[in-house]
């Protein structure tokens, strides 16, 4: 096999940051299929960024060393050819959606390269097809299920045909059918000699259609080898313990549509006082149910009762009283300059508590917008806290968090399983079957019908 | 095989877009505040029964500002001043209702660019078109993370706990911005003219309606 990307002795500082990452020196080579390895902050996602073109074009810094790719030195690749070489799935596919219609964002690249219209227009169609989109084609991306965009994100990364491609976490927050559409792409790139970079905090997940993996820590390149030799085959152990006491919270035939679609027909269950697991695929209304049950969305039928009282008619801002629930994008959540001022309680006893017990006291001066995910995701909490909630609401907390940040978040919950009842929404099964003893599965489309 | 690019546009964009020019400048061009009140009345009156209710508590964002401008505004220097500052820019938030009632972006921008215009203003223009909705979302997201954290954003309660909606829409906003950025760049954004997606004809009445904004324009003057 030729190698396909070359980079040479390549170390890059960003601009104002003080660690240099490198130096590295690996090949890619035709039809690979490479797994970057390693904690946040380790430099997956930098060498991704340098892949797909964003060092230079959209990170300033230092680099020395050499990269090419097909026999292009990057130093004369320009924008566009760039990404005609390099498709790249970014973390958030939501944020790389550019077109007004599912059809138009699938026409978008190509309408770039100025392909006739019919051409377009046939091959819009045909992804639509193989990707489940064609009864989408109209919809605006903004009405889209995570599930829903992952997968135009994965069509619009196939119009192309690039030589190369770079998944950045393309597993976070997707279900077994998500990664099974994932794993499938995959495959379709590997059949047509695509090379795929791939940096994923779940690794387990396409370890079998790896064929290399490269680790890194704090930015230096540790490990470049076989798959088997570094990711473990981990134990998909589940759960399933009801118990029986008296309900914490209880959803009473329950109805919601959203966009005339229905979520919810009849939906009937109950929480009690434990951390339960919300599971189900993308669309199923998993993130839905936490926000009606938070009060952000209202239910057109049913009752949601909080200790066998309802609380249809209470505002989100009233159940924040005895409910918390943190996002699932944290971006939103913050609206203080300093972690310190986010934490402005009315019980300062309580306040030292929960910055001990979540290790803010280093944070409690930064902006929370410059955190890390892992950080941002232990100041949600405690802020969460602040007032002492009976139940937490978690909308896929461990989603973008590495290894180490995922069990520490699950050590943290843990402690809090006397104080709190947890509704815990995830895709990670592994690590909820782990925390919770029971879990509230909901069905594709028929959700609690 | 279903037709990916229809149309719904019943006029053409370009002739909505000089139907909008004409309401924003005969808007701004009236000479009494009472005029102009009026007018806004029954033009938000008329929108009231023809734009989905989601966008109305946004609208209300929008008109609040503007009032908060007047009063600001009113309490620092002259009342009149004041009232004619809010009012029109309640008719430029007014100008851009209509404009994203009668005319899909995409189709605007598609006729943008058949009509030749320079490639980077039209481009301009998309990324603005494309902004508008993201920023919507934030703006919906932060008031619902905001009331799960106990602070009302809704009515009278935006007076007071409206300067916290600033820190995060301005910290996601920018964040946006970047994320914009990088989506050109990882998807191609290519410096030759793309494909359009859908050509709009010129019928008669589109002449029409394009004769009758402009003869409105030319009385304004």
């Amino acid at each position: 096999m030729s190698e396909l990307v070359v980079v040479e002795n390549y170390r890059f500082r960003y601009a104002q940051a003080l660690v240099e990452l490198g130096p590295w020196s690996f090949g890619l080579a035709q039809g690979e299929c490479v797994l970057l390895l390693g904690a946040n902050g380790a430099g997956k996602s930098t060498v991704c960024r340098l892949l797909n073109g964003l060092i230079p074009y959209r990170y300033a810094g230092q680099q020395t060393g050499s990269v090419s790719i097909a026999g292009h030195a990057t130093e004369q690749l320009n924008s566009p050819t760039w990404s005609q070489l390099v498709g790249s799935l970014s973390q958030r596919p939501a944020n790389q959606i550019l077109g007004h219609t599912v059809a138009r964002d699938l026409a978008w690249s190509l309408a770039q390269q100025g392909l006739p219209r019919p051409t377009i227009a046939a091959k819009v169609s045909e992804l639509a097809e193989r990707f489940g989109l064609l009864e989408l084609l109209q919809r605006q991306p903004q009405s889209l299920s995570g599930g829903e965009i992952q997968r135009l994100a994965l069509a619009n990364l196939l119009a192309r045909n690039p030589i190369l491609v770079v998944l950045d976490e393309p597993c976070a927050a997707l279900d077994a059918a998500g990664v099974q559409l994932v794993r499938h792409v995959i495959q379709q790139l590997q059949q047509q000699g695509t090379t795929v970079v791939i940096a994923e905090q779940r690794p387990q997940l396409l370890r079998d259609l790896a064929t290399r993996a490269l680790s890194f820590e704090k930015g230096q390149l540790i490990y470049d080898g076989t798959v088997s030799a570094i990711v473990q085959n981990e134990e998909w152990s589940v759960v399933q313990n009801k118990l029986k006491i008296k309900p914490m919270l209880t959803w009473h035939k329950l109805g919601y549509k959203r966009n005339q679609r229905p979520i919810f027909a009849n939906f009937s269950e109950q929480l009690d006082c434990t951390q339960v697991g919300l599971v189900g695929p993308n669309g199923s209304g998993k993130t839905s149910l936490l926000q009606l049950t938070s009060g952000v969305l209202r239910p057109q039928t049913g009752w949601i009762c909080y200790q066998q009282r309802p609380i249809n008619q209470q505002r989100a801002d009233q159940r924040a009283t005895y409910l918390a629930s943190p996002p699932q994008d944290l971006r939103s959540f913050f609206y203080r300059p300093t972690v310190a001022e986010e934490l402005t309680c009315a019980d300062p006893t309580w306040r030292e508590q929960l910055i001990e017990r979540f290790g803010l006291a280093e944070l409690l001066a930064r902006s929370p917008f410059q955190l890390s995910g892992g950080e941002q995701r232990r100041v949600a909490l405690a802020c969460a806290l602040l007032h002492k909630p009976k139940i937490l609401l978690l909308d896929e907390p461990t989603a973008g968090l590495d290894y180490a940040g995922r069990w520490q978040l699950r050590e943290l919950l843990q402690t809090l399983a006397q104080q709190v009842s947890a509704l815990i929404s995830s895709h990670d099964l592994a690590w909820l079957a782990s925390l919770t003893s029971r879990w509230l599965r909901l069905p594709q489309a028929t959700a609690g019908a | 095989m279903n037709e990916p690019f229809p149309t719904a546009q019943f006029w053409h964009p370009l002739a909505c877009l000089a139907l909008v020019a004409a309401i924003g400048h005969s808007l701004l061009w009236l000479d009494a505040w009472w005029q102009q009140l009026l007018a806004l009345s029954l033009i938000y009156g008329w929108l009231w029964w023809h734009i989905r209710a989601a966008i109305w508590p946004h609208v209300g964002l929008m008109l609040l500002s503007c009032g908060l401008l007047g009063l600001s505004l009113g309490l620092s220097g002259t009342w009149s001043l004041a009232l004619q500052a809010s009012l029109r820019l309640a008719c430029l938030g007014i100008v851009g209702l209509c404009l994203f009632m009668l005319v899909e972006p995409s189709a605007l921008i598609d006729s943008l660019y058949q009509l030749g215009l320079p490639l980077n203003l039209v481009r301009l223009l998309e990324g603005s078109l494309s902004t508008l909705p993201a920023m919507l979302r934030i703006v919906q997201q932060t008031r619902a993370s905001l009331a799960t954290r106990g602070m009302r954003t809704d009515r009278w309660y935006l007076l007071w706990n409206g300067r916290w909606l600033v820190l995060p829409i301005l910290a996601q906003a920018l964040q946006h911005a970047d994320d914009l950025a990088e989506a050109l760049h990882t998807r191609g954004l290519s410096d030759q003219r793309p494909t359009i997606l859908q050509a709009y004809p010129w019928r008669w009445q589109d002449w029409s309606l394009l004769v009758l904004s402009g003869l409105s324009l030319l009385i304004w003057f």
